[in-house]
């Protein structure tokens, strides 16, 4: 794909595969509606849980992401309980609550972190008390894994993805942002790495198999790869307070622009986050090489933001 | 004849510390270090009781705990590690990570890269640090890290208590790498030293390129009150003045620098934020230095060749 491509043109014709493929023909054409009005929304305040309700609204609303009767996954981050390196639990709780307002008859967290992680971090209570599921696979078990083909793959030939994840019609991807000492940036397009199986995610710090990666752009190229096989319906970005020396698993500095970002574009959602470093998104890697992938936009002066304060 | 004479000298200075009853400091200094013996237990740490489970990992399952957080440990020299977390009454929770690493050299290399200059100093550990929430602190080959869940001073005063309680059971030398000597010392920043071993350290510290440009054995970056430094060493004068020459090369391919100037022997250039950078080989080092104002590069590069050559 161009590099010159309108992102209007990508969106239409991007080939990255959603879950569930009878859904997503329907919903597709609300999607392109509701990115022809706002690419990315913004929303800083304190209370983080109007934040994402609010961030959802200012694209057009949940219901033009999750159909009536869809089974929607959401991949929030539970790496750690360290301040700042997972997806607050207020977050995660407007998604499912948004989700079920849209009439979604099953909603599921999915990961292969075990069931700690999620309890630690308080995601798991919301879970329960929202009356949502967690689905995790463990991590040894690589028959919970579903070998998928990346065909587009610079780097990266074969995904290993919960299979799990393929049972349901709508993926929310609901990353915190934070700092990642192997490639600068953890954001929507990394977040994708906790669905892949552990043991295919250590490969990506394995430059010709050394522990302990020597090429951070290597790291760069298998992200970027590995987002041309899934893409999420909704990304929802947890941008209110995170690492940014020390991540992913922290602990580290802190900085709290207290905002949820929300977009339809992975690529635009992380070129925008990476702001909030102080980054240029250019000089991240994995979003420089998703863009030429063709998954969305990194330009942000291409794209329309709207950004409120609540 | 010498080394029989240091033989017996190093045995008549064994015999007089045995003597003298300080063989058991020495011993105890030397001895290894069992992780599991170094965790305080709830007995140790007045109102703290441990919660959950103790996770250990060993070589590469500490991706498994850390994700991608792991690769960085892995760079400078991962052994294994035990995470554990206290509670209070009040249910605050502290988190507490101990890493062994291979050897001091890697725990001080981790240490200097977890820790930063927003801080203050603690006398805990060879060096230790308390940051907002956390502290970190290394001592022979391990590197420790506490953090508060909340920022209760009751929590702070729990996660100094724990880090004295562990410092106290780590009995080991702890020995920092040399090229730390190499550096001026005037204007330093307190904690302003990172110990690189590889690219991802570097990365984190300076994006200079995503691949391994610079490919050096050992590094430092050190933040002085109006420039840093890096310093690179090489095994010989030669592979220092090949790597100058290819860094230089794919600097200048990068779009993300400009202004390419050579004065005298040394290399001048921007990035696109405004810093500026001064780069040169000298004997097996690359020194590049830092700065976003006026500065006189030629004094600073003198100061480090003065302190290379004094060694």
């Amino acid at each position: 794909m161009s590099k010159k491509m309108k992102r209007r043109d990508f969106v239409k014709t991007g080939t990255a595969i959603g879950v569930g493929t009878a859904l997503s023909q329907k919903i597709i054409p609300e999607i392109i509606r509701a990115s022809e009005t706002i690419d990315i929304a913004v929303v800083k305040g304190t209370n983080y849980f109007q934040n994402t309700i609010k961030a959802v609204e200012i694209l057009g609303g949940m219901r033009k992401f999750v159909p009536k009767n869809s089974r929607v996954v959401l991949l929030p981050n539970p790496q750690s309980n360290n301040p700042g390196t997972y997806t607050k639990p207020e977050i995660v709780r407007a998604a499912i609550q948004m989700c079920k307002e849209a009439g979604a008859r099953e909603i599921a967290c999915l990961g292969w972190l075990p069931m700690r992680y999620w309890q630690n971090t308080g995601i798991k209570k919301v879970l329960d008390e929202e009356g949502a599921q967690l689905v995790i696979a463990d991590s040894g078990n690589e028959s919970l894994f579903k070998s998928i083909p990346v065909p587009k793959g610079v780097i990266l030939k074969e995904a290993r993805i919960m299979r799990a994840f393929y049972n349901y019609d709508i993926f929310i991807n609901m990353n915190i942002t934070k700092e990642h000492s192997g490639n600068n940036l953890s954001g929507q397009l990394k977040n994708l790495m906790g669905i892949n199986s552990p043991a295919s995610d250590q490969t990506f710090h394995k430059r010709k198999g050394i522990l302990g990666s020597d090429d951070v752009a290597y790291l760069e190229q298998c992200i970027a790869d590995l987002n041309t096989i899934i893409r999420p319906t909704l990304c929802i970005a947890d941008s209110t307070e995170f690492v940014i020396t020390n991540g992913p698993d922290g602990p580290g500095k802190l900085r709290k622009p207290q905002k949820v970002v929300a977009s339809t574009d992975p690529v635009a959602i992380d070129a925008y986050c990476s702001t909030l470093f102080d980054y240029i998104p250019t000089n991240i890697g994995a979003i420089k090489k998703a863009y030429k992938h063709g998954l969305g936009e990194m330009d942000l002066a291409k794209l329309n933001i709207k950004e409120v304060v609540v | 004849m010498n080394s029989v004479f240091i033989n017996h000298f190093l045995l008549s200075f064994y015999i007089i510390l045995s003597i003298c009853g300080d063989s058991s400091q020495l011993f105890s200094q030397n001895q290894i270090v069992n992780i599991n013996q170094i965790i305080p237990n709830s007995e140790e740490v007045q109102g703290w009781f441990q919660e959950g489970e103790l996770e250990y990992a060993e070589g590469e399952d500490l991706f498994l705990i850390i994700n991608g957080g792991a690769a960085i440990y892995h760079e400078y020299g991962f052994q294994k590690a035990v995470f554990l977390t206290y509670i209070n009454k009040n249910e605050s929770r502290i988190n507490l990570s101990i890493f062994e690493m291979t050897n001091p050299t890697s725990a001080y290399g981790i240490y200097s890269f977890k820790t930063d200059t927003g801080g203050i100093s603690v006398d805990i550990g060879e060096d230790g640090w308390l940051s907002s929430y956390y502290l970190n602190f290394w001592k022979g080959k391990f590197l420790v890290t506490i953090v508060g869940l909340d920022s209760l001073t009751e929590t702070t005063n729990g996660i100094v208590q724990i880090a004295k309680v562990v410092d106290q059971k780590i009995q080991m030398i702890s020995i920092k790498p040399d090229l730390i000597k190499y550096l001026p010392t005037e204007e330093l920043l307190p904690n302003g030293i990172t110990y690189l071993k590889g690219l991802l350290a570097l990365y984190n510290t300076y994006n200079f390129h995503s691949t391994n440009i610079f490919n050096f054995k050992e590094g430092l970056h050190a933040i002085y009150n109006s420039y840093a430094i890096f310093l690179f060493i090489y095994d010989n004068a030669n592979d220092s003045r090949q790597w100058f020459s290819s860094a230089i090369k794919n600097l200048e391919e990068s779009e993300k620098y400009s202004g390419f100037t050579n004065i005298k022997d040394y290399t001048v250039f921007s990035d696109e934020k405004g810093n500026d950078f001064s780069m040169k080989v000298y004997q097996r080092y690359i020194i590049i230095l830092m700065t976003s104002g006026e500065f006189d590069s030629e004094q600073i590069f003198r100061k480090v060749e003065n302190h290379i050559d004094a060694m």
